[in-house]
């Protein structure tokens, strides 16, 4: 987005820090906000092992209370609610090394919203150690305790002006119910098994479809580095969609 | 300028007759072949897949664009849809112009071009049985 996620306001009047800090103060008995740099803050745990992202930051957690488990919490996450926490809590099984949702998408951990057990913290720091970034590749490898999960929107996360709007017309309660056609080529259409499906759909934005497809039929694609085309032309992955549009998914071309 | 699928085979000469023009005194043409390796990887064929309409479309805006932008008196691609065998020509541009200069940057233009956005894809079938879409694996190295 190119912006700091933390600081844009989606509901309640609060920015997504302040609405963060809200929710975990509901389930946690300490709130802590990760940053990159000493702020002079209270309560935040400064990053220990250099600007490496989210991977980093539950080391460095881990790093300050090494006895303490950590429900580590993405700060774009507008449509999660309390009910989601406290459900990740009250199903909390700390005989494993880790409790999360699985994704809508592809089943695999959604490590942004997550508890992290003391008992995860060797294989945290070696994963940091070894050089790997992804929290979500270390916490599939843990021994977890995965909870079903919530659906695609309670862990939709704000990536692209697109994603904003989806998010925001749930928060709105303003999506309209819509009839379109998908036709799909080449991998795509392996992967789904079909050539073109009328689907009824809620999302405003052909993202919002794309992220329904991917949950359908567990597509192992991401809208980065793809095209989206209505109508047989090529348009923005925020494009209003209306009835009877049809949407076609372009991912990376090899033609020559 | 005309950019078109087929699904049979190329036939280059007929594209190099098409751009002939007696005010054109240079031409240039590219063929893109089916290469028998890729990545190390044996290759025994390739299959093309195109969203027909918009792919049209689309390599005609882009033949048209750089025709225009290098003074082109003429130019045909035609890229092929289907499954091709080792040494078949995939796709075929011909470009005519007054001087040879233009003729050879157009004709890397529209490859180039082509290939960054027009909706066609491709799938290498390998010696092995195996078979992938090519760039796929690519972008699903990441995909969560």
């Amino acid at each position: 987005m190119g912006e700091d996620k933390s600081a844009l306001v989606f509901r309640d009047g609060l920015t997504q820090k302040k609405r963060g800090i809200k929710l975990l103060e509901s389930v946690c008995d300490k709130v802590y906000i990760s940053t990159r740099e000493d702020t002079g803050a209270e309560n935040t745990i400064i990053d220990a092992f250099g600007e490496i992202g989210p991977l980093g930051a539950i080391a460095s957690a881990q790093h300050a209370q090494p006895d303490s488990s950590w429900l580590v919490l993405a700060c774009d996450l507008p449509l999660l609610d309390e009910s989601h926490l406290q459900q990740l809590v009250n199903s909390r099984d700390d005989s494993h090394e880790a409790t999360y949702f699985a994704s809508a998408t592809d089943g695999f951990p959604e490590p942004l919203c997550t508890i992290w057990e003391p008992s995860s913290g060797t294989i945290v720091r070696a994963a940091v150690d070894a050089g790997k970034r992804c929290p979500r590749s270390v916490l599939k490898n843990l021994n977890g305790h995965a909870l079903p999960s919530p659906g695609l929107w309670p862990l939709a996360n704000i990536n692209t002006e697109a994603d904003a709007l989806e998010i925001r017309a749930r928060l709105n309660q303003s999506t309209t119910v819509k009839k379109i056609t998908v036709t799909y080529f080449a991998q795509l259409r392996e992967l789904t098994g079909t050539g073109s499906e009328s689907i009824e759909t809620d999302s405003e934005t052909p993202a919002g479809v794309f992220e329904e497809i991917r949950a359908k039929y567990s597509i192992p694609l991401k809208r980065k580095g793809m095209m989206v085309a209505v109508n047989g032309d090529f348009t923005d992955w925020t494009h209003p969609l209306a009835e009877g549009e049809e949407v076609v998914f372009i991912p990376p071309v090899a033609g020559g | 300028m005309s950019f078109k699928l087929s699904d049979t085979p190329i036939d280059p000469r007929a594209l190099c007759d098409e751009v002939r023009d007696p005010s054109a005194g240079g031409f240039a043409s590219f063929e893109g072949w089916v290469r028998n390796h890729h990545q190390g990887l044996d290759v025994a064929s390739l299959e093309y897949e195109a969203f027909p309409a918009l792919a049209e479309k689309e390599g005609q805006r882009i033949v048209e664009e750089i025709c225009k932008k290098y003074a082109i008196v003429s130019a045909r691609c035609v890229h092929r849809t289907g499954h091709l065998q080792i040494g078949e020509i995939a796709i075929c541009i011909a470009v005519s112009a007054a001087h040879r200069d233009a003729a050879f940057d157009a004709c890397r233009a529209i490859i180039d071009s082509i290939k960054s956005t027009v909706p066609i894809w491709k799938k290498e079938h390998y010696t092995d049985g195996t078979s992938v879409w090519v760039k796929c694996h690519a972008c699903a190295e990441h995909g969560h």
